[in-house]
C-alpha cells in the first residue's frame, strides 16, 4: 500500500466504522455517557429545586418575621396600656385611701371633741351642783338651820343662773 | 544556571530522538528484505533504497509507514500480522486503522463508564472533567442547534465527540495511530451525519416538508431545476466536507510531524528538527481538540438546519 493509495474508498473500513461506532453509541450512550448526562441534569434540577425552595422560604420567614414584629409592637402597646390603667388604678386607689383615712381621722377627732365637750359639761354640771351642795350646807350651818334641801338648791340655782 | 539545564536536557533529548529515528528507519528496509512475504510497494521502497539511499525515498517509506492502513499493528516494539476474517465468501481483514479506531472508541467507553460509577454528589476527579465536557457540548453546541431534542441526542454526542478524540489523540502516541487519519473511518461518521440529517429532518418535518428543503419556495420556476441541483449538491457536500476536514487535518500533522522527524540524518539536524517537531506536537493536541469540536458542532449545526429548514 503506497501513499497514492490514502485516499481509497474502502467499503469495509466505512462499514466497519459505522457498525462499531453505532454499537458504541447504543452501548456506552447508554451505560456510560447517560448516567453522567443524567446525574448532572439531576444535580441541576436539585440546585433549581433547592434555589426555589430558598426563595420561597425566605419570603415564608420575611412574612413570618412581620408578624411576629405587628405581633411584637401590639404585645408592646397593649402592655403599656395595661401597666397605664395599673397605675391609674393604683393612684385612684391611693388617693380613696388617703381620703377615707382623712375623714376617719376627722370624724375620730370630731367623735373626741364631742366627748370631751360633753364630759367636760357634765364634769361641769357636777361641779356646780357639788359647789351649789357644799355652798347649800356651808350657808345652813352659818345661818344656823336647815334648809330644806330642795328649796335651796333651787335658790342656789337660781342665784347662779343670775350670776351667769 | 536554567539556559545551562534546559540545554542539556534538550541536546539529550535530541541524542534520543536521533537514535529512535535511526531505529525507526534503518530497520525498516532490513525487516522487508528479510521478510519473504512482502507485497509489491514495499519491495519496491526496499529496492529503491538499495539503489540509492536518498532522503526522499527514505521520508516516502516513513510517511507509508505512518499514514497508510496496514495489517501490521506495532506496539513497543511488538509487531503482530493482523489477521483476516474469513465467513464463506465474505472476507474481513482486520487492519491497523480499523483496530485502533475500536481501541480508541473501547478506551472511551471504558473512561467513562468507570467516570460514571462514582456516586458521589459532588463529583471529583475524571467525573468532573467529564461533566464539564457534557455541559460544553450540551450548552454550546448541541442546545443552540436542536433546542427541546437535545437531551436526546446528548449521549450520541458525546460519544461521537470522545470517540473522534480518543482517535486523534491515540495517534499522537508513541506506536500510536490515529484512525481519524484514514479517510474511510472519517466518512464513515459522516455518513452517520447525514442519516442523521436525513432521518431527522423526515421526522421533524414529514418527507414532503423534508423534501421541500431541495425546493425551496419563491424561486421562479424557470430556475427550479437549476436550484433543486444546488440545493441537493449543498446537502450532499456537507457530509463530504466533514469527511475531509477531519480526515485532511489527521494527516496533515502526523504527515508534518514524521517529516520532521524524518529529516534526522544527523546530530546536526536532530536539535531543530526535533524542537520544531515539539511545537508541532503540540499544535496536534489542539487541533485534536478543535477538530472533534468541529464535527460534532457541523454535525448539530447540520441536523439542526434539516430540522428547522426556515432558516
Amino acid at each position: 500500500m503506497g501513499l497514492q493509495n490514502i485516499l481509497n474508498i474502502e467499503p469495509g473500513s466505512i462499514l466497519w466504522t459505522i457498525v462499531t461506532f453505532l454499537i458504541v453509541v447504543w452501548l456506552f450512550g447508554k451505560f456510560a455517557w447517560k448516567p453522567i448526562i443524567k446525574g448532572l441534569q439531576d444535580r441541576e434540577a436539585s440546585i433549581r429545586n433547592d434555589l426555589e425552595t430558598a426563595k420561597t422560604e425566605r419570603e415564608k420567614a420575611g412574612a413570618l418575621l412581620d408578624d411576629y414584629k405587628k405581633a411584637m409592637a401590639n404585645a408592646k402597646k397593649e402592655s403599656a396600656e395595661i401597666i397605664q390603667q395599673a397605675q391609674d388604678h393604683a393612684s385612684k386607689l391611693r388617693n380613696e385611701a388617703e381620703a377615707d383615712a382623712k375623714d376617719q381621722a376627722h370624724r375620730l377627732l370630731d367623735k373626741a371633741r364631742q366627748d370631751i365637750a360633753r364630759e367636760s359639761d357634765a364634769a361641769k354640771a357636777e361641779l356646780s351642783r357639788h359647789v351649789a351642795e357644799l355652798t347649800a350646807r356651808a350657808t345652813s350651818r352659818l345661818l344656823g338651820r336647815v334648809i330644806d334641801d330642795k328649796e335651796h338648791e333651787k335658790l342656789i340655782m337660781d342665784a347662779l343662773k343670775e350670776d351667769r | 544556571m536554567k539556559l545551562v539545564r534546559l540545554l542539556i536536557i534538550f541536546s539529550l533529548t535530541a541524542l534520543a530522538g536521533l537514535a529512535i529515528a535511526r531505529e525507526a528507519t534503518k530497520p525498516q528496509a532490513e525487516k522487508h528484505l528479510r521478510d519473504p512475504h512482502e507485497n509489491a510497494e514495499h519491495g519496491k521502497a526496499a529496492h529503491g533504497k538499495e539503489h540509492g539511499d536518498d532522503l526522499g525515498t527514505t521520508l516516502i517509506h516513513i510517511l507509508e509507514h505512518h499514514l497508510v492502513d496496514s495489517d501490521h499493528f506495532e506496539f513497543l516494539g511488538f509487531d503482530a500480522h493482523l489477521p483476516t476474517i474469513k465467513l464463506g465468501s465474505f472476507e474481513f481483514a482486520i487492519t491497523k486503522h480499523r483496530l485502533w479506531w475500536l481501541i480508541a472508541l473501547l478506551l472511551m467507553g471504558l473512561v467513562v463508564w468507570l467516570a460514571s460509577r462514582q456516586k458521589t454528589p459532588v463529583p471529583t476527579g475524571l467525573r468532573n472533567a467529564l461533566e464539564s465536557l457534557v455541559l460544553f457540548v450540551r450548552n454550546d453546541v448541541v442546545k443552540p442547534n436542536l433546542h427541546d431534542k437535545t437531551d436526546a441526542f446528548m449521549p450520541y454526542f458525546m460519544c461521537l465527540f470522545t470517540g473522534i478524540l480518543f482517535s486523534n489523540l491515540l495517534g499522537l502516541l508513541p506506536w500510536g495511530s490515529s484512525a481519524t487519519g484514514n479517510v474511510n473511518v472519517t466518512a464513515g461518521l459522516a455518513i452517520c451525519t447525514l442519516g442523521l440529517m436525513v432521518g431527522m429532518g423526515i421526522k421533524a418535518n414529514g418527507l414532503g416538508g423534508f423534501l421541500h428543503i431541495f425546493a425551496p419556495p419563491g424561486v421562479p420556476g424557470w430556475l427550479m431545476p437549476l436550484m433543486i441541483i444546488i440545493e441537493i449538491v449543498s446537502f450532499l457536500i456537507r457530509p463530504f466536507a466533514l469527511t475531509i476536514r477531519l480526515f485532511a487535518n489527521m494527516l496533515a500533522g502526523h504527515a508534518v510531524l514524521a517529516v520532521l522527524l524524518g529529516l534526522i540524518v544527523s546530530l546536526l539536524f536532530a536539535a531543530p528538527a526535533i524542537a520544531v517537531a515539539t511545537g508541532v506536537f503540540m499544535l496536534e493536541i489542539i487541533v485534536a481538540l478543535i477538530q472533534s469540536y468541529i464535527f460534532i458542532m457541523l454535525t448539530a449545526v447540520f441536523v439542526g438546519l434539516t430540522m428547522h429548514p426556515s432558516h
